[in-house]
């Protein structure tokens, strides 16, 4: 059976007030299916892999070929949890590592 | 390496302190040229906002929006101010105006609003449209009928497609919040219908370029459209 590829997504999360994972995944799930619906949901297999500490910097995973349609469901997030919010990603990747070793070069 | 630009960012101009915030944002998301709406009132001292942006590396060229109710104020105002200004944007809410803003090639950047009798950006407008058509991102992230904005955004970008016309795309933002990465603003683009590297010129090349371009002609305002100076030879020479 082949191994479906995946792509990787740094997510910049700005807000005023730090917010939860569960608000993060939350705010993502319903803007893909507003946008895409159930149906498009499904394709694009979204699925959050982490959060930073300080509750800002998300990590998401989907299917290679979904890559514009996850980033333009993050575009159009405009409130999380009632607060305005703004979702930008910072950095794409095809492996977890190397979207760590890419941010942290980054940051130097 | 691609240099991205956001060609409308609204701030408040004596707000430095949001102002600041967004340039931090900016900086990160690798926005290299930013279009600030600087009213005419406030163009003449620079507002401290541009130093701002400039600071963080930031290119910032002054735009001008203009909403012009007739086809003669419309006139008047490019030949008024056209001179003073890096990027010059009509909004196009009357069908008179729209006419003529795409056609004129003091226009750079073109706007349907929401509202309006100009009914909105038609075939027959594409097909003469010399200026680019801009989307923008605050269109759709505003609160209330998303899905019949979509679809009209939907409907004008298939138009500029099939006529070939430009389509840049930018935010609008006047707070941090309402930015977003012009990666993010391309991929928006592609799924409203743009070939992705159409899409990814309508946030990187054509903005870049129409700054660049409208530099050299207020630099060199005796030079004809498509001229450009090679080398200067000495006076005595």
């Amino acid at each position: 059976m082949s191994r479906t590829a995946h792509r990787y997504l740094l997510v910049r999360f700005l807000t005023k007030d730090p917010i939860s994972a569960q608000a993060i995944e939350e705010a993502v799930r319903h803007s893909v299916e507003e946008m895409f619906g159930k149906f498009g949901s499904a394709e694009i297999k979204a699925r959050l892999m982490g959060v930073s500490s300080a509750g800002d910097k998300a990590t998401f995973r989907c299917a290679l070929g979904s890559v514009e349609k996850l980033r333009t469901a993050l575009a159009m997030i405009s409130h999380v949890n009632g607060q305005p919010a703004a979702a930008m990603v910072v950095k794409s990747s095809g492996t977890i590592k190397a979207l760590r070793v890419r941010f942290q070069r980054q940051q130097k | 390496m691609k240099q991205y630009a956001d060609l409308h960012i609204c701030p408040r101009l004596d707000d430095i302190s949001n102002a600041r915030s967004m340039a931090n944002v900016l900086s990160e998301l690798e926005t290299r040229v930013v279009g600030l709406v600087v009213p005419p009132d406030q163009l003449t001292p620079t507002p401290p906002t541009v130093n701002t942006f400039m600071e963080l590396g930031i290119d910032v060229a002054k735009r001008l929006n203009l909403t012009p109710r007739s086809r003669e104020e419309l006139l008047r105002n490019l030949r008024r101010y056209r001179s003073k200004y890096e990027i010059v944007a009509v909004d196009c809410g009357i069908a008179s105006v729209s006419r003529v803003a795409v056609r004129d090639r003091r226009v750079d950047i073109v706007r349907f609003p929401k509202r309006g009798s100009g009914g909105g950006f038609r075939g027959n407008l594409a097909r003469t449209c010399r200026a680019a058509l801009e989307f923008n991102m605050s269109e759709l992230t505003e609160a209330w009928g998303f899905q019949a904005r979509l679809h009209r955004v939907r409907r004008e970008i298939e138009i500029a497609a099939e006529a070939s016309t430009v389509v840049i795309g930018s935010t609008n933002a006047s707070s941090p919040c309402e930015l977003r990465a012009p990666r993010d603003v391309a991929a928006v683009l592609h799924v409203l219908g743009l070939s992705l590297e159409a899409a990814l010129n309508g946030v990187s090349v054509i903005p870049v370029a129409i700054v660049k371009e409208n530099r050299l002609r207020m630099r060199e305002p005796d030079l004809e459209e498509g001229v450009r100076i090679v080398e200067r030879k000495a006076h005595n020479e």
